[in-house]
């Protein structure tokens, strides 16, 4: 039975398709929540929902021109980005502006699909994207993206770990915090546009934020902070990616599914703990 | 007679949060290099914008800041204590954000990398105390104990000039001796120290040992 198992398992994962996804989703659970911390420090949750309106925007253009949807939506969320630093002093907690972006997107998607004559299903398909659709040249952006991300994290995390402190601290010291927002904005709207064209709004949510939100209670530090969130994102991948194969489910739902599963695990570890404290103080 | 060089040297600055009324209007002043000043005034003189602007976190509308000879990250600032926050950040990171080459030391064993600051009593007890604390969340501390943090981080830097803001409002008596006592000590230093402050009692002892009184109000200086 056990052998049975293994080797269709094996079987299964020497598909290319499968096999590409399993790389793909490696790769994202490792490195995204890595973004993951920085759109949680720095408020950057109504951001992220207008980066990914403006994929979905991409999504009409594409559709309507035969553009690359990638590289459509890469384009949009880096012109987004412009536009939002262009009218902020400081490229954070950018809220309101994010939210009238978003309105303007979603606008600018309705419009265009209307009059481009784009069927709004094709475009909303792109919010339930698949790992096994991934096409080579994807899982190539998908790890350039990834290690631009780990590269900016491990070579400029004094930096990082001083703006998230205090941002005048940071300016005291000479860091250039404008700059810093901007890269960490312009790294966000990468992994958004990538991750909502390979795997889908539901997992860029299970791999983005829930890992940070699940080891944030047990991290005393910014360094345990990203490395626990990116193991935390690494473990439910591996887990949840050959669950789903194994079991014939659709992946974003597994792997979501044990997202919140281990957010929860963490949650009331962290809950027992603090009732345990409470007991011994008594 | 020697004249001292001047460290900070600020004109004209005019500042105003949102347009309404001016917290700092003209003002003028010359921190000369290695003075130690303490900047009173009643609450929204513009005590804290006035650090702010010259630390480069709030532009001024008019007027301008000149750090003279003050390297990039020469400054070193210990602002007030701000709202707790739900994120992590270690003690021992809190200290090496500041340190120079900090990924090549580590926070303890390395006093002879901190010139003369490593000679401070107040630096070599700070030290000793943090040591236990490093590994722990920041904001779990207390109020005292994170201004003592602060106040090591600053040191750490070896700044040419410090700035700190109400360094010893909302502590208790034990944390308001051992920063009193570390400024104390550090009025040897030839560093510039602005210190803003509405507690009488410090500026009773502070400018007994010769610290500069800078009393503002209305936007400007009050003699």
């Amino acid at each position: 039975m056990e052998k049975l198992f293994f080797d269709r398992l094996l079987f299964v994962f020497a598909l290319k398709p499968i096999l590409m996804g399993f790389a793909g989703m490696a790769v994202a659970g490792l490195s995204f929540p890595l973004a993951g911390v920085i759109v949680l420090r720095n408020g950057l949750i109504p951001l992220r929902f207008m980066l990914m309106h403006g994929v979905l925007l991409a999504g009409v253009l594409s559709v309507a021109f035969g553009f690359p949807m990638l590289l459509s939506a890469i384009l949009i969320n880096l012109v987004l980005v412009v536009l939002i630093v262009a009218f902020k002093k400081q490229a954070r907690n950018l809220g309101a502006s994010s939210s009238a972006v978003m309105v303007l997107t979603m606008a600018g998607a309705s419009l265009l699909a209307h009059a481009l004559d784009v069927p709004a299903k094709d475009t909303l398909d792109l919010l339930w994207g698949s790992p096994f659709a991934m096409s080579f040249s994807d899982l190539a952006v998908l790890f350039a993206v990834s290690a631009i991300l780990v590269l900016y994290c491990l070579t400029q995390y004094r930096k990082i770990t001083a703006v998230f402190f205090d941002s005048d601290v940071a300016l005291s010291i000479g860091v250039n915090i404008r700059l810093h927002h901007i890269a960490m904005i312009a790294l966000t709207a990468l992994v958004i546009a990538v991750s909502m064209r390979i795997m889908g709004a539901l997992l860029l949510d299970s791999l983005l934020i829930l890992p940070v939100l699940s080891v944030s209670g047990s991290s005393c530090s910014v360094r345990s902070l990203f490395v626990r969130s990116a193991a935390c994102g690494f473990a439910i991948s591996l887990a949840g990616y050959p669950i789903a194969v194994m079991a014939d489910l659709p992946v974003s739902g597994v792997v979501s599914a044990l997202a919140v599963l281990v957010y929860s695990v963490f949650r009331l570890a962290k809950a027992r703990q603090v009732a345990h404290q409470v007991r011994v103080r008594r | 007679m020697i004249e001292s060089a001047v460290a900070i040297r600020v004109r004209g600055l005019s500042f105003s949060y949102g347009g309404s009324k001016c917290v700092l209007s003209d003002f003028d002043y010359d921190f000369l290099e290695g003075g130690k000043y303490l900047i009173t005034g009643g609450n929204g003189e513009g005590k804290t914008t006035l650090l702010k602007c010259i630390i480069g976190s709030l532009k001024p509308q008019r007027g301008n800041i000149e750090t003279c000879g003050i390297s990039k990250s020469g400054l070193a600032y210990c602002g007030q204590e701000k709202a707790k926050k739900s994120f992590p950040v270690s003690v021992r990171e809190v200290l090496s954000i500041c340190m120079r080459d900090a990924g090549k030391r580590r926070a303890r064993n390395e006093g002879e990398n901190h010139g003369d600051f490593g000679r401070l009593k107040c630096f070599e007890s700070l030290l000793v105390w943090v040591e236990p604390f490093l590994g722990r969340n920041f904001y779990d501390l207390s109020g005292g104990e994170k201004q003592k943090v602060s106040l090591l981080r600053c040191l750490m830097q070896r700044p040419e000039a410090m700035l700190l803001d109400e360094p010893t409002s909302f502590l208790d008596s034990e944390s308001q001796r051992v920063i009193f006592s570390a400024l104390e000590e550090l009025t040897m230093m030839p560093v510039t120290i602005l210190a803003t402050s509405h507690d009488g009692e410090l500026l009773d002892r502070l400018t007994g040992i010769g610290w500069i009184s800078v009393r503002l109000g209305g936007g400007k200086i009050v003699f």
